[in-house]
């Protein structure tokens, strides 16, 4: 049986998984320790997604590594998350948000339309532990569109792939993202006594 | 167009992801609309705040640690002799590695399913469906408790024996309750268990004459199935658990 393999087909021999799926290492544990917010728990991911990744490398058809592995990190986590939650018993909001972004289309959450405010230049350059902190407060099924858009620069078309979901839902969950990370940072900016009350300017203008 | 509108297609807009007529729209409401510029400028520096967070580096030790457990995964299913000559280049070693791997395994599942009496195979289908459709459900069990004096009365009534419930937090896999599941056309006992972030189903109901047996653990669909007999009963686990953990929880039940 080996004498009939040409030396086309052993030139077409495919780089090793390791060598395809390590240099993505770091972009890996960084999607996981946004969404476990613990080190030892994305690193327990990160693991278990490599393992998975290579049982399943036959089914990778070698167009782009980074959006493929980065999938399965993501639905290790989300399973972590999920037995987390069931092992405290406990009940942390951002899970509903996940329910309800399975019917596609989550409730309007407001949060754009609620103020539009004038208050200028909220948001001071430079303050990465209060950006941590908002970052934090954003339920993770949105905080996981923003790291991949914002942090891995990912287009679109490549979160579609990690996420799983059609672009235009890429579309609306990143507007949604936005605005809870813009209202969540107002919040602790606010709270930390860094910026003034808010501002009564609540009117919508119609053009 | 509305401020809110504007603030909805603001992110996709700030992407260049927004196609004409309405990204101008957006642009010319932006340019005189006070609120929405403020938003979108709020966005925009979120957005540059963020990037310069950068990735969080993975600790050091981690590609280590992952290369010896890709080392460690791949073992078993590699043909000894492939992987001593490397003097071939790289690439074809591992190409005919995998090849000769591929050989094996398709000579073995062959053998294995031939062999597999079809009984086994469908009861071996049946608690693979009954874990993963325990996942894919909102909760894994119907009874939690870490206590075996709660599940295993639980049990009673609903099946017809006593399951033998035992706790294993010391050991390091917590029960976390039971449920009941279908499996070759009987109502069996199911008692789900952790194990770091792995969740266990182990499936148990009582041996009937000739269904004595214990089996070389199996992968199903990347999980990992073993199934054994104790004590007149006949157990199933199914996990994603390594094979190895697999074994320690049997030596435990």
């Amino acid at each position: 049986m080996m004498v009939s393999l040409g030396n086309e087909a052993i030139l077409r021999a495919p780089k090793s998984f390791e060598q395809q799926a390590l240099p993505h290492l770091d972009a890996a544990y960084s999607l996981a320790f946004w969404l476990m917010r613990e080190r030892a728990d994305a690193e327990d991911v990160v693991q278990d997604a490599y393992v998975r990744a290579m049982r399943g490398f036959d089914g990778f058809r070698g167009d782009a590594m980074r959006p493929w592995l980065l999938a399965i990190v993501r639905n290790v986590a989300w399973r972590a998350l999920a037995v987390r939650r069931r092992a405290t018993n406990n009940v942390i909001p951002i899970e509903a948000a996940y329910t309800r972004a399975g019917e596609d289309e989550p409730e309007p959450m407001t949060i754009a339309s609620d103020e539009p405010s004038v208050e200028t230049r909220l948001i001071e350059a430079g303050d990465r532990a209060l950006l941590t902190r908002a970052l934090d407060a954003v339920t993770p099924l949105f905080r996981e569109a923003l790291v991949l858009r914002e942090i891995e620069g990912m287009s679109y078309a490549e979160i579609a792939t990690v996420l799983g979901v059609p672009q235009g839902t890429v579309m609306s969950r990143l507007s949604r993202a936005r605005a809870e990370l813009r209202q969540r940072f107002k919040e602790l900016a606010r709270g930390t006594g860094s910026q003034g009350p808010r501002s009564g300017e609540n009117g919508n203008h119609a053009v | 167009m509305r401020c809110e509108e504007v603030q909805d297609l603001a992110s996709a807009w700030l992407d260049n992801e927004l196609s004409e007529p309405r990204a101008s729209m957006v642009a010319e409401h932006e340019a005189g609309c006070e609120a929405c510029h403020a938003y979108v400028t709020d966005l925009r520096i979120l957005a540059e705040q963020m990037a310069q967070l950068g990735r969080e580096p993975a600790p050091p030790g981690l590609e280590e640690r992952i290369r010896l457990t890709l080392a460690e995964e791949a073992r078993p299913s590699v043909a000894p002799s492939a992987r001593i000559g490397r003097f071939p280049s790289r690439g074809t070693v591992q190409w005919l590695t995998s090849m000769a791997a591929v050989c094996l395994l398709s000579v073995f599942g062959t053998w294995s399913v031939v062999r597999q009496p079809d009984a086994v195979a469908s009861t071996q289908h049946d608690v693979v469906a009954a874990h993963v459709r325990s996942l894919l459900q909102n909760s894994t069990i119907q009874v939690p408790s870490s206590d075996s004096h709660t599940v295993r009365p639980w049990f009673a009534g609903k099946v017809e024996f006593a399951p033998p419930v035992k706790d294993l937090t010391a050991e390091g896999f917590p029960l976390i309750g039971g449920r009941l599941d279908y499996v070759d056309g009987h109502r069996v006992a199911t008692l789900v268990y952790h194990h770091g972030l792995h969740t266990i189903s182990v499936f148990v109901w009582p041996e009937t004459s000739g269904s004595a047996m214990s089996r070389p653990p199996a992968q199903v669909e990347g999980l990992n199935v073993l199934s054994w007999s104790k004590d007149g009963m006949v157990w199933w686990a199914v996990s994603d658990m390594e094979p190895g953990e697999l074994k320690e929880l049997r030596s435990l039940l």
